[in-house]
């Protein structure tokens, strides 16, 4: 499976997912739904033990793993990506600080009465990264490159702000020994990785226990997916040619034991040199590339197609009936909309604009404003982190609903126009030369027949 | 870039990790370091049994541990968690060790199976007959005709290991292969005698789980985390139906494939290809100082050469030789600490003469040389088998004695045969007369065999079964 459809059909499972949620809120099983995902699971001995519902487990703790994915983005981004340097990064930092800053706003506007309503800013701040990624990834090559790399940057930044508030707004008390406990258990795996201690259960044991350190301290547990995340190494630690040196001799040594080999059809028993050798190409293989990249390729589908439809099918349950449709109206789903749909533009565009004016950063070459403004709409896909900081900000179950309906409103507006923006109006009628250049000659007309391929 | 290269080579000092375990990691790999490591396990429950935390070390293994929804769960005590499910993986091992000799290995024709089998019968039988003698009075007691009946493979394969090359390749593939059927017998003994009521749904339910491992298996599905969770579905409905919980990791095993997807060649193709992709994006990588990223085209290059590394094995050899570290350095001996506690005073010397202590020493120390040794003899004079080359009678009752170390096996049987009123003096008994006996044949069965060495004999005979066995022995 290609990049580009990995990230397209991940949006599809997405979908799909919520829409069964949807479904099956609004059938005669909507009650029973509901009960299975608040039955408690319980994990522990009798004095030390997590006892949570479902859905608990769902939002908090495979959440985790989402989150550990969202931080491998982030410190490749930081290190050797997107944000590497000053120059490229400061236009997608402005544009997400714009992009947080103004929905935030627009929110606090129409909730400013105070109460609990208040307390939703967070909702329409966050982009979901991968959703966002999807759509774009609809457009083909109609998208060019560096406008995928402009808003998988401002998404990264978005997401790091969501993460900052999770963490900081989202606490109430803090048992400072937990919190002690889980940054000693981070510096650990630290020193296990500075000590290359190559098998992954003893990371992934100290990894669950950090989650329960941070989930007893009041930190919210899936920042511990984060921090997990930032001590996960980028260091190669052999160079490509020595992994092609290494794998050809090792392949040598395999191929001389073959007639060696017990078998008998198509079953065969190889030999323990060959055994030897096949574990030594797989280790060279796993030493050429850099633990983070290698768990960020590992994981992505998992999160992709199982940890988010699932935490879609236990979150996007919303019952269709007179009562929603006057919560339309409520200022929490207009707050969400308004921050979300307008906001996230005004502010993304605005932010850039003035950084773009004042020199501060430069627009990407070959990309014009209407294509920020058709990503910066794109951007208006809060979805997954939305829904997640929903849950955080909101007690009562009438708000939960208010603010769901909202995102998945916004959500679908944005995406649609941001697709259409960039599909029929995005296009700059001259294009850069950088873009032109491996098409000389009929460029934009074979570029359409490659898209509908 | 050559610089770069030359840093990211490990230049004369190993890593940290490597030099500290490089010492460890070469005792990992020979194969007595298992039972000395299950042996320092054991001492430690012992010591810890006879020191002043006797009872919070006893109360550990008795707290419970619950994990499940509020109708449906699982709460037992720590001990359960080791023996029932750390152990199914013990035997999920196991299993695979059974599939693989039965079908590629030792046990795969007739021809070379028929001693061995003679042989665990005989070391079956006798055992157990020799302790109902002793216990025929009825009651509990008598439960415990199964403890003497099992061989702890790893350890007595060890043991044959500390003897070097006194012992002949020939020898330890008879040895291997008795213990293999001595299993095969634990395990039916398992499953069919301290099986008390059957829940026919659950069972079902676990049958058709498996099933769907198969189906899994031939869609082609190669990420391991359905087959794991489905395993662990197997595993909890068993333990719902009644027959031992362990018994699921033998039958997950028997559905592992020994099937290989690419042929050797191809493999070498392949990954010869492959490597050359690989090169040739070397120049392309976003790269400072030894941090670096991978390209598109690099990293989907790895990704098959691990895939073609995966498809040239089968999956049942990977994964034995992927668990067997764990099995043996983590699961035996937590097992070993958490069962090998007894506590040593005036009352355990006295229960030394109780007759579930003399049956289970005379069942492992004299039933089973006897009966491995006659059943033997008897299938070799009938013709039915006949002695590997090089090996003579005094070899046999060696290995034969090896077979009495019943350690982890037996400890196993006895949780599982002690379970009425009087269950906590017979089980100390039984525990006593398990060590006590595994003690006394190892260090006879190791005299003897190191007598019974002759130099002479081995060196035409080694090399008829190193061509004979081929590589099969090797993987014992």
């Amino acid at each position: 499976m290609g990049k580009r459809q990995q990230e397209a059909l991940g949006g599809v499972a997405l979908l799909i997912a919520a829409i069964i949620a949807m479904s099956l809120a609004n059938s005669p099983l909507g009650h029973a739904f509901e009960e299975t995902l608040e039955s408690n699971f319980r994990v522990g001995s009798e004095r030390f033990y997590i006892d949570e519902p479902l859905h608990f487990w769902i939002n908090d703790a495979m959440m985790a793993i989402f989150f550990f994915v969202v931080g491998l983005g982030v410190k490749r981004a930081l290190i050797l990506g997107e944000l590497a340097s000053v120059r490229s990064a400061a236009l997608p930092i402005v544009a997400a600080l714009g992009g947080m800053v103004v929905p935030a706003g627009f929110y606090l506007l129409l909730n400013g009465g105070g109460g609990e309503a208040a307390r939703g800013w967070g909702i329409p701040m966050s982009t979901d990264i991968a959703f966002s990624l999807g759509v774009l990834a609809l457009l083909g090559t109609r998208a060019p490159l560096s406008l995928k790399v402009f808003l998988s940057a401002f998404a990264i930044v978005d997401d790091i702000g969501a993460i900052l508030v999770i963490a900081v707004f989202f606490t109430e008390t803090i048992n400072w020994l937990s919190l002690g406990i889980a940054l000693a258990l981070v510096a650990l795996l630290v020193v296990l990785s500075s000590m290359r201690v190559r098998s992954i259960v003893p990371y992934f044991l100290i990894s669950v226990a950090i989650w329960v350190a941070l989930f007893d301290s009041g930190v919210h547990a899936t920042i511990a997916g984060v921090l997990v995340a930032m001590v996960v190494p980028l260091r190669i630690r052999i160079a490509p040619g020595e992994f092609v040196g290494r794998g050809r001799q090792h392949l040598a040594a395999f191929a001389r034991d073959a007639a060696l080999m017990t078998r008998r059809g198509d079953l065969a028993l190889t030999t323990d040199r060959q055994r030897e050798a096949i574990e030594q190409i797989e280790i060279a293989a796993k030493q050429v590339e850099s633990p983070l990249q290698r768990l960020e390729h590992v994981l992505h589908p998992w999160v992709a197609f199982a940890i988010m439809p699932i935490f879609a099918l236990a979150n996007a349950h919303i019952p269709v009936n007179a009562e929603l449709m006057q919560s339309l109206g409520s200022p929490v789903t207009l707050g969400v909309i308004a921050g979300l749909l307008l906001g996230k533009p005004v502010g993304i565009v605005a932010f850039c604009w003035i950084a773009v004016k004042i020199g501060a950063a430069s627009l990407p070459p070959g990309i014009s404003w209407r294509q920020i403004l058709g990503v910066a709409l794109i951007g208006g896909i809060g979805l997954t982190v939305s829904i997640f900081i929903t849950d955080l900000a909101f007690d009562d179950r009438a708000l939960v609903l208010q603010a769901k309906l909202g995102i998945f409103v916004a959500s679908i507006i944005a995406g649609a126009s941001g697709y259409f923006i960039l599909r029929y109006v995005g296009r700059p009628d001259s294009r850069t030369p950088a873009r032109a250049a491996p098409r000389p000659a009929a460029g934009g007309a074979a570029e359409r027949g490659a898209a509908h391929e | 870039m050559r610089n770069i290269f030359r840093r990211l080579r490990p230049q004369g000092d190993p890593p940290p990790i490597e030099a500290l375990l490089s010492p460890v990691q070469r005792f990992m790999h020979q194969e007595a370091a298992g039972g000395v490591v299950l042996l320092i396990a054991a001492a430690a429950a012992m010591a810890l049994a006879n020191s002043p935390l006797e009872h919070a070390f006893e109360e550990v293994w008795l707290s419970s541990f619950t994990v499940g929804f509020e109708d449906f769960f699982i709460r037992e005590p720590l001990h359960f968690w080791i023996n029932d499910a750390l152990m199914a993986i013990f035997f999920f091992v196991v299993g695979l060790e059974i599939k693989r000799s039965l079908i590629l290995g030792e046990l795969a024709s007739v021809r070379s199976a028929s001693l061995p089998i003679a042989a665990a019968i005989g070391g079956m039988v006798v055992p157990a007959g020799v302790y109902l003698l002793l216990n025929s009075g009825g009651g509990e007691a008598a439960n415990g005709w199964g403890v003497p009946m099992s061989t702890d493979i790893a350890f007595s394969l060890g043991v044959l290991a500390l003897l070097g090359t006194r012992a002949p390749l020939s020898l330890k593939v008879f040895l291997t292969a008795f213990a293999i059927v001595d299993d095969i017998g634990a395990i039916v003994v398992i499953a069919v005698f301290f099986t008390e009521t059957i829940n026919w749904l659950n069972l079902g339910v676990g049958i058709g789980l498996l099933l769907f491992l198969v189906a899994l298996n031939i869609s082609g599905v190669r990420s391991v985390v359905p087959y794991f969770i489905v395993s662990v579905a197997i595993w909890v409905s068993f333990f719902e139906s009644g027959i031992h919980s362990t018994v699921s990791g033998v039958l997950v095993a028997m559905v592992i494939p020994l099937r290989v997807r690419i042929s050797t060649l191809e493999f070498v193709d392949r990954v010869r290809r492959l490597v050359g992709v690989f090169e040739r994006d070397a120049g392309q990588r976003a790269r400072r100082g030894s941090l670096a990223l991978t390209t598109d085209r690099q990293r989907a290059a790895l990704e098959d050469i691990e895939t073609a590394a995966k498809q040239v094995e089968s999956p049942l050899q990977r994964l034995e030789h992927i668990i067997h570290p764990w099995v043996a350095f983590a699961i035996m001996p937590l097992f070993a600490l958490a069962n090998a506690h007894i506590p040593v005073n005036a009352e355990l010397f006295r229960s030394l003469g109780s007759p579930v202590s003399l049956g289970i020493i005379i069942g492992l120390v004299v039933g089973k040389p006897v009966g491995i040794v006659g059943f033997s003899w008897i299938a070799v004079k009938s013709g039915v088998a006949s002695l590997p080359p090089g090996i003579n009678w005094w070899q046999i009752l060696g290995a034969a004695l090896l077979g009495g170390i019943g350690l982890t096996m037996s400890i196993f049987i006895t949780g599982l045969a002690f379970t009425g009123p009087e269950s906590y003096n017979l089980i100390l008994q039984a525990k006593l007369g398990i060590l006590v006996a595994s003690v006394l044949a190892g260090l006879s069965g190791y005299l003897i065999l190191r007598r019974a060495y002759n130099p002479d004999a081995h060196a035409d005979a080694d090399a008829a079964t190193e061509r004979a066995e081929g590589s099969a022995a090797a993987h014992g």
